[in-house]
């Protein structure tokens, strides 16, 4: 088969995983090789979608021994097949990486014969492109589940990252779809990992750095949103958990895309693009605003509010503790403040060293007002209105911009029905 | 009100504030050549860029302001918009007075104006990391012709040494015809004209196909969102994108 053939399979089969990630990692060939990775990681293109291209993200092979009912290259299913060699991916990433298409290589999979010689052909690609082509550059590779713990050693210190993918938030969906997978046989990897990791990290503060460490930028998984019943309560508890006690790096939600049709599946028209938005911005809060996912969904057992931000859905829940005093309130209660990020709370305290914050000020900052006016006050003067109306607040917060195209939000379509469809603009790529 | 005109490189901007902080001139406003337009009651005094002197003003503002002072002047300047002289003098000028903490005064005004031009520099040398794309010459160089907004392919050129230093390429600044080259050992920047069709390796062909092919398929169709890609990957990109060209 032709490479041209064999990439359009690939990247077909591979296209549903979310991560494109190529952050983490810094560091150079200093001349001895190819390639180099920032910590910040570099988004290469955007595709027609709207995400980013930062990897070649591509399969390994697309077939498969399992009949998983959400996937693409399930078994039963009337596509054609391909796989690389090893030489043939590993000159493919290097010819694209040294015309600046792409940051590295995110290699997944298809199940090609069993976990273990799928594993083994994937390690030999990146061994390949590791030391035979002195590449440098970024390297995120999905581990098998069920492949033997050493050759998931071998393939991860031959990448930045190492990944499982979750796929299914409970153990009830998976036994729906994708009978042939046991949980343990996914949270086995995931735990291997986490202690690997850990553990040279320990190892790394007693001695110098080592030689081939194992997926210094860390792990990530998937989930999948919407092919089972699971709420996003239940989604993000789970989240919290991975990144609590796995370290994971980053959880990544994928709006289910109706691929197969399936009895067991939903009848969805439409990917549920507005749901995976509102879960970023959870999972944000999560990981850098000092939330507890309790604290996100209130307690309460269902799916966030699709018509705000989490972060003002909380705020409104929680009125007792506004207007905060921009001038007084320490770093953590910034960051609480709908408008306010990370970035602007750190400005906002570099500024107060030299005299009060304004109004104007905040402007300069680049918090955002349109948000934070409601909660705040500048010298003790309040800028907003309807701090004593929940209800009234709550309707000047909705977020008429933020919706996916194709996603019904039947109320204020009726009432704005020229109201632009915007994507998220930050969905997390 | 005096203005001080210099040539719009870099060195001579230094040089012009040089002569205000320590050669004594008196000036409000700096000025590069292309942007100046004599007014009714001013005249404007012609500055002669010299790299010594340049150089001087440099390490002054490294040491006693701060390194990171001289990188936002650095960027603000690369804009080569108009008022980028006059504000690179008014922060420089409160830096002499703030010294270390110039940066932290984020609500001044001067800080703050320098601060916002500096910011876009870095947005568009972060952008231009990624889509920079080269071609394979013929002559086993490659070559990457790019129009940023700002003079910026002396930021590029050390990103792309470290991470292709086995490789001969060059980075053109098509729009203000000049270019960085590599040699596999060190870059130099140099003059270079806008270029005819260049000849391409018998195999370039091919590797734009299927970096084109992989372009097209790993896009979801159900998701497809063209305002949010023209947001992330602005058109005025695309023109030397191999996988936008002539779209």
């Amino acid at each position: 088969m032709e490479l041209l053939e064999k990439i359009r399979i690939l990247a077909d089969g591979a296209k549903y995983d979310v991560s494109c990630s190529s952050s983490g990692s810094a560091g150079a060939s200093r001349g001895r090789g190819t390639g180099s990775t920032l910590s910040c990681g570099v988004c290469h293109s955007w595709s027609d979608d709207g995400r980013c291209i930062s990897l070649l993200k591509i399969l390994y092979t697309n077939e498969c021994v399992y009949d998983c009912s959400y996937c693409v290259n399930r078994r039963t299913k009337d596509v054609p097949r391909a796989s690389f060699t090893p030489e043939e991916l590993a000159r493919l990433t290097m010819e694209f990486y040294r015309r600046n298409y792409i940051e590295g290589l995110f290699l997944s999979s298809g199940v090609k014969v069993s976990p273990d010689r799928t594993m083994e052909e994937m390690t030999t690609a990146l061994r390949l492109l590791r030391e035979e082509q002195g590449f440098h550059g970024y390297i995120h590779v999905k581990a098998i589940p069920g492949a033997d713990p050493r050759l998931i050693d071998r393939a991860g210190r031959y990448a930045n990252r190492i990944s499982v993918n979750m796929e299914l938030p409970s153990e009830q969906g998976l036994k729906l779809l994708a009978p042939q997978k046991k949980r343990e046989d996914i949270i086995r990897p995931m735990h291997l990992i986490s202690q690997k990791i850990r553990e040279e990290k320990e190892e790394k503060k007693k001695r110098r750095p080592l030689p081939q460490p194992f997926a210094p930028a860390g792990q990530s998984t998937q989930l999948i949103i919407g092919a089972t019943p699971d709420s996003d309560t239940r989604i993000l508890k789970l989240s919290e958990t991975l990144y609590s006690s796995f370290g994971l790096k980053r959880v990544y939600y994928s709006a289910y895309v109706p691929v197969n049709y399936d009895s067991r599946l939903p009848d969805l028209m439409k990917p549920p693009l507005l749901r995976e938005h509102r879960l970023y911005q959870a999972d944000w809060l999560l990981r850098f605003y000092g939330f507890a996912a309790g604290e996100i969904t209130g307690g309460r057992e269902e799916n966030l509010d699709p018509e705000l931000d989490p972060k003002c859905a909380w705020a409104l829940q929680n009125m007792h503790l506004f207007p905060v005093e921009v001038n007084k309130a320490d770093y953590s209660m910034l960051l609480r403040v709908p408008g306010i990020g990370p970035l602007s709370a750190k400005r906002i305290l570099t500024a107060r060293k030299h005299g009060p914050v304004t109004y104007e000020g905040l402007k300069t900052i680049g918090a955002v007002l349109k948000r934070a006016r409601y909660f705040i006050t500048c010298r003790g003067k309040y800028y907003g209105e309807g701090l004593e109306d929940p209800v009234f607040l709550r309707s000047l917060l909705v977020d008429r911009r933020e919706k996916g195209p194709g996603e019904q939000l039947s109320l204020f379509e009726a009432l704005s029905p020229r109201e632009e469809n915007l994507l998220p603009a930050k969905a997390g790529f | 009100m005096g203005t001080l005109i210099y040539d719009g490189s870099f060195d001579g901007l230094m040089t012009a504030l040089y002569r205000v902080f320590l050669g004594g001139d008196t000036a409000e406003e700096l000025i590069a050549e292309k942007d100046y337009q004599p007014g009714l009651f001013s005249t404007g005094q012609r500055v002669e860029t010299h790299e010594g002197t340049a150089t001087a003003m440099v390490e002054a503002i490294r040491k006693k302001i701060s390194p990171r002072a001289l990188r936002h002047a650095f960027y603000a300047a690369s804009t080569g918009r108009k008022e980028a002289g006059t504000l690179v003098y008014r922060y420089i000028k409160k830096g002499f007075s703030l010294g270390k903490a110039l940066d932290s005064h984020l609500l001044d005004p001067d800080v703050a104006a320098l601060h916002a031009l500096s910011r876009r520099v870095g947005r568009e040398l972060h952008r231009l990391l990624g889509l920079t794309r080269f071609r394979l010459l013929e002559n086993g160089v490659l070559y990457a012709p790019l129009e940023p907004d700002s003079d910026i392919i002396v930021l590029l050129a050390p990103h792309f040494a470290l991470r292709l230093p086995r490789e001969n390429w060059i980075i053109h600044d098509v729009r203000r015809g000049k270019a960085a080259l590599y040699n596999r050992r060190q870059w130099v920047l140099t003059d270079l004209e806008r270029q005819g069709r260049l000849p391409l390796d018998r195999e370039e062909e091919e590797l734009q196909e299927l970096w084109k092919n992989y372009f097209a398929r790993i896009a979801i169709e159900e998701r497809k969102n063209p305002r949010l890609q023209a947001g992330n990957m602005p058109k005025k990109y695309w023109k030397y994108l191999v996988e936008k060209e002539g779209r």
